[in-house]
């Protein structure tokens, strides 16, 4: 399968070509598939910044963001979860503005020049670098993070290793706290 | 510190699995009642959701997401010229209606109005910068779309067409003498109702 960050990259390039020359109907799907790549990942972060309705509204304006740089930006395409994660900082404010019925301003659609430093994922780029971090992982854990990501029913590894569910859910617990240790400290050290 | 960890893993669990089926009133629930953990839960969550790595959605759901207002790519002018060629509504008209959504009543109101609609159509006024009432009037005024407007007003209104920026179609009671002779009149104070169209229109 093609390295996720390259396949994003096309479909944006894609897009701004498809954009550039007025087949909005082809730019407009290609946008809509790179959204709906990372959708949820996108719910995830809106909820690190609000809660409930406040967090469904970031999500809009998170959207609405993620689409504009999609068609109007030139800069290259990178990490979409650091992308998203910064975007969302942004997101947050437009909905403080819109609640005090304030316009957004021009400076803060276009700034997403300084890249995002204050999340572990914005590290996490390909299939090498995870493969990297499982490395800090004990034999049983690693087993768990793999079969979490083959989409093995937790009842089925839960009778694999004989343990309870609830242990399985604590173990996978501690390896993730783990591996984004180790993430943060590979930021760090970079 | 092992029970927190048994309960936080089986909310970790519950809250990636109301995730996969598009429940976020469950999610919204489930990391709420992570209480002082809820942050952490919310990075694990994303951190599982990242090592999954990104989704493969199906042609279908893609064509049905693009078609939806926030993926409009058009400008406002396009926008609404388009929509208001398409129903048949001349400016005069348009900005009436609009005056009075906003509650603009006086001649000298309704004049600021209209001259700050021809900015917007023409490209001269950034839509960004005016106020959610604007939007959404505007919206009502050309029938059901307060949801394309506000979707679409970041997008770049671009680089003017000459032919563009002074055309004036719609306004049959203007001529070129009118608007020159208005423009070289001494300036005078506002009206109250000329400075809240202003402010409405982020000027």
């Amino acid at each position: 399968m093609d390295d996720p960050s390259v396949y994003d990259a096309n479909l944006v390039r894609r897009a701004r070509v498809a954009h550039g020359t007025g087949d909005l109907r082809t730019a407009q799907n290609l946008a809509a598939e790179l959204w709906l790549r990372y959708e949820k990942q996108a719910r995830a972060i809106s909820r690190k910044r609000a809660r409930g309705n406040e967090a469904e509204e970031v999500l809009g304006h998170l959207q609405l963001r993620f689409i504009k740089w999609v068609y109007f930006r030139q800069d290259e395409p990178r990490n979409m979860i650091g992308l998203l994660n910064q975007m969302a900082l942004y997101a947050y404010g437009d909905v403080q503005r819109h609640e005090a019925s304030q316009p957004v301003t021009v400076e803060e659609i276009e700034d997403y020049r300084q890249p995002h430093t204050d999340s572990t994922m914005s590290t996490i780029l390909d299939r090498a670098e995870i493969d990297q971090l499982m490395s800090v992982l004990s034999d049983r854990e690693r087993l768990i993070i793999e079969r979490e990501l083959a989409d093995v029913p937790d009842s089925e590894v839960a009778a694999e290793l004989e343990i309870e569910p609830n242990n399985l859910h604590q173990i996978r617990w501690r390896a993730l706290k783990r591996m984004r240790e180790a993430a943060d400290q590979q930021e760090w050290g970079s | 510190m092992d029970e927190r960890d048994i309960q936080l893993g089986n909310l970790l669990a519950e809250t990636l699995r109301a995730f996969d089926e598009g429940r976020s009133a469950d999610v919204d629930r489930l990391l709420d009642s992570a209480g002082d953990d809820r942050l952490e839960l919310v990075e694990m969550v994303e951190l599982s959701l990242t090592l999954h790595g990104p989704a493969s959605p199906s042609s279908e759901a893609i064509e049905a997401l693009a078609m939806t207002p926030a993926f409009d790519a058009r400008s406002w002018p396009e926008i609404l010229t388009e929509a208001r060629h398409a129903q048949g509504i001349k400016r005069p008209a348009l900005v009436t209606a609009l005056a009075e959504r906003l509650g603009i009543s006086s001649p000298a109101g309704e004049e600021r109005v209209r001259e700050r609609y021809h900015e917007i159509e023409t490209g001269q006024l950034d839509p960004r910068r005016i106020s959610t009432s604007v939007v959404d009037a505007l919206g009502d005024v050309l029938g059901g779309m307060r949801d394309l407007l506000a979707a679409t007003r970041l997008n770049p209104v671009g680089p003017l067409s000459p032919s563009v920026s002074f055309k004036r179609d719609g306004f049959d009671d203007l001529d070129g003498n009118v608007m020159m002779e208005a423009m070289m009149a001494s300036p005078s104070e506002p009206t109250a109702d000329e400075r809240r169209v202003d402010e409405l229109f982020g000027v």
